[in-house]
C-alpha cells in the first residue's frame, strides 16, 4: 500500500509530510527518554568545613538503561524482520496481491511509538534504495500507515483488552481484529488522499480500496497472530502483555 | 549482545529477506491494482529508482540471486540503521554533557 509519486497533489503530500515529521520528532523524544536514566552526579569542588548546605552543586547524566539497551537490540531485529515480511506477496485472487504492512504487529511488540520509529526507517530505506513508494509521498505513507493503521489498530485493541477479565482468552482475537482493521483504516485513508488530491473521485476509489483491503487484511491478521503467538510461546517479552521483571533492575 | 533471543529473530528475517521472498506473488499490489483498474497508475511517477528498483540487484543477472541477495541488504540496512540511530541517542547525550 506503498503511494507512489504523482498519485497525491503537492499540498496534500507537503501537508502529510509535516504532520509525519512532527509525529517522528515526538516518537523520537518520548522514546528516548524511555531508555535514558538520569543519574545525579556531584561536581568536583573544593571540600568547605563546615559543610553550608545548599551549596551543592549537581548535574544530571544520563545514562542508558539495560532495558534501552535491550529496546533498541529489539527494535532493530523486529525491524529487519517487518522489512523482510514486508517483501512477500501474497496473492489474494483476482489478480491482486497484498503483503503486510506489520504496524500492529511492531506496535504490540515494541510499543506504539517505537513502532512509529521502525515504521519510517522501513518506509525510507524502501522509497530510496528500493524504489517503492515515493519521496514525497513517503510522508503520506508514515501517515496512513502508522498514524491511520497502527493507532487506529493499536487503541481499538486496547479498548477491546481493557474490560476484559481474562486478558489471554482474548488476546489473540483481539490481536487479529486490530491488525485487520490498521490495514482496513489505511486503505481509507489513502482513498481519501488520492480523492482530495484530484486524482479520482471518493466513489470510485473508496469501495475498490476497501474491499480489496478487507481481503488482504485478513492476511495481515494471520500473520500477526501467528508471529505473536509464535513469540508468546518461546517466553519473548512482548511491550503489550507487560511483561517486567528485569526490565526495570537496571 | 550475546545469547539474546531476539538473534534468532533476525537470523529468521534474513532467511525471510532472502529465500521466502523468491516465492513472491508477483500480482500488482491492492494499491496498484486499484490504479490500473481505474486508469490512474499512469499518474505514478518515481523520482527516484533506489540502488536496487523493484527489489532486485540491477548488476546482477540471475534474477533469483538478485533478488535474494537485494532481500538480504535490505533487512541488514533496517538493522544498522535502527540499530545505530538507537545508539547514537545515547551518543550524543554523552558528547554534549
Amino acid at each position: 500500500m506503498h503511494i507512489p509519486d504523482g498519485f497525491l497533489n503537492n499540498g496534500t503530500a507537503g501537508s502529510l509530510m509535516a504532520t509525519a515529521v512532527a509525529a517522528v520528532g515526538f516518537a523520537f523524544n518520548k522514546v528516548r527518554s524511555g531508555f535514558l536514566e538520569k543519574i545525579p552526579v556531584l561536581k568536583a569542588k573544593l571540600a568547605t568545613y563546615p559543610d553550608f548546605g545548599g551549596s551543592s552543586d549537581m548535574s544530571f547524566q544520563n545514562k542508558l538503561t539495560k532495558y534501552g539497551k535491550e529496546k533498541i537490540w529489539r527494535m532493530a531485529t523486529i525491524g529487519a524482520l517487518i522489512f523482510s515480511s514486508q517483501m512477500i506477496n501474497f496473492p489474494i485472487g483476482d489478480g491482486t496481491s497484498g503483503h503486510l504492512l506489520g504496524g500492529v504487529l511492531a506496535a504490540l511488540i515494541l510499543g506504539p511509538f517505537e513502532a512509529l520509529l521502525v515504521m519510517t526507517a522501513i518506509l525510507s530505506v524502501q522509497a530510496f534504495m528500493f524504489g517503492d513508494g515515493g519521496i514525497l509521498a513517503l510522508g503520506a505513507n508514515i501517515f496512513n500507515m502508522w498514524i491511520v493503521g497502527v493507532l487506529g489498530g493499536y487503541y481499538y485493541f486496547k479498548f477491546l483488552t481493557k474490560s476484559a477479565k481474562d486478558l489471554k482468552k482474548v488476546f489473540l482475537k483481539s490481536v487479529f481484529v486490530a491488525a485487520w482493521l490498521s490495514v482496513v483504516f489505511a486503505a481509507v485513508a489513502v482513498s481519501i488522499e488520492i480523492a482530495f488530491s484530484g486524482t479520482k473521485s471518493l466513489s470510485i476509489v473508496l469501495p475498490a480500496m476497501t474491499l480489496t483491503h478487507i481481503a488482504i487484511g485478513f492476511m495481515e491478521g494471520i500473520i500477526t497472530v501467528g508471529v505473536l503467538s509464535a513469540l508468546m510461546k518461546k517466553n519473548y517479552k512482548l511491550e503489550v502483555l507487560d511483561i517486567k521483571e528485569e526490565i526495570y533492575e537496571k | 549482545m550475546k545469547n539474546n533471543k531476539w538473534n534468532f529473530v533476525f537470523i529468521v528475517s534474513i532467511a525471510i529477506g532472502g529465500f521466502l521472498s523468491l516465492l513472491a506473488s508477483s500480482f500488482p499490489d491492492g494499491l496498484e491494482r486499484v490504479a490500473e483498474v481505474q486508469g490512474f497508475l499512469g499518474n505514478g511517477k518515481q523520482l527516484v529508482a533506489g540502488i536496487m528498483p523493484d527489489y532486485q540487484i540491477p548488476e546482477i543477472h540471475a534474477e533469483n540471486l538478485a533478488k535474494s541477495l537485494a532481500g538480504i541488504v535490505g533487512t541488514c540496512i533496517v538493522f544498522a540503521i535502527l540499530f545505530f540511530a538507537g545508539k547514537s541517542l545515547y551518543r550524543l547525550d554523552k558528547e554534549k554533557k
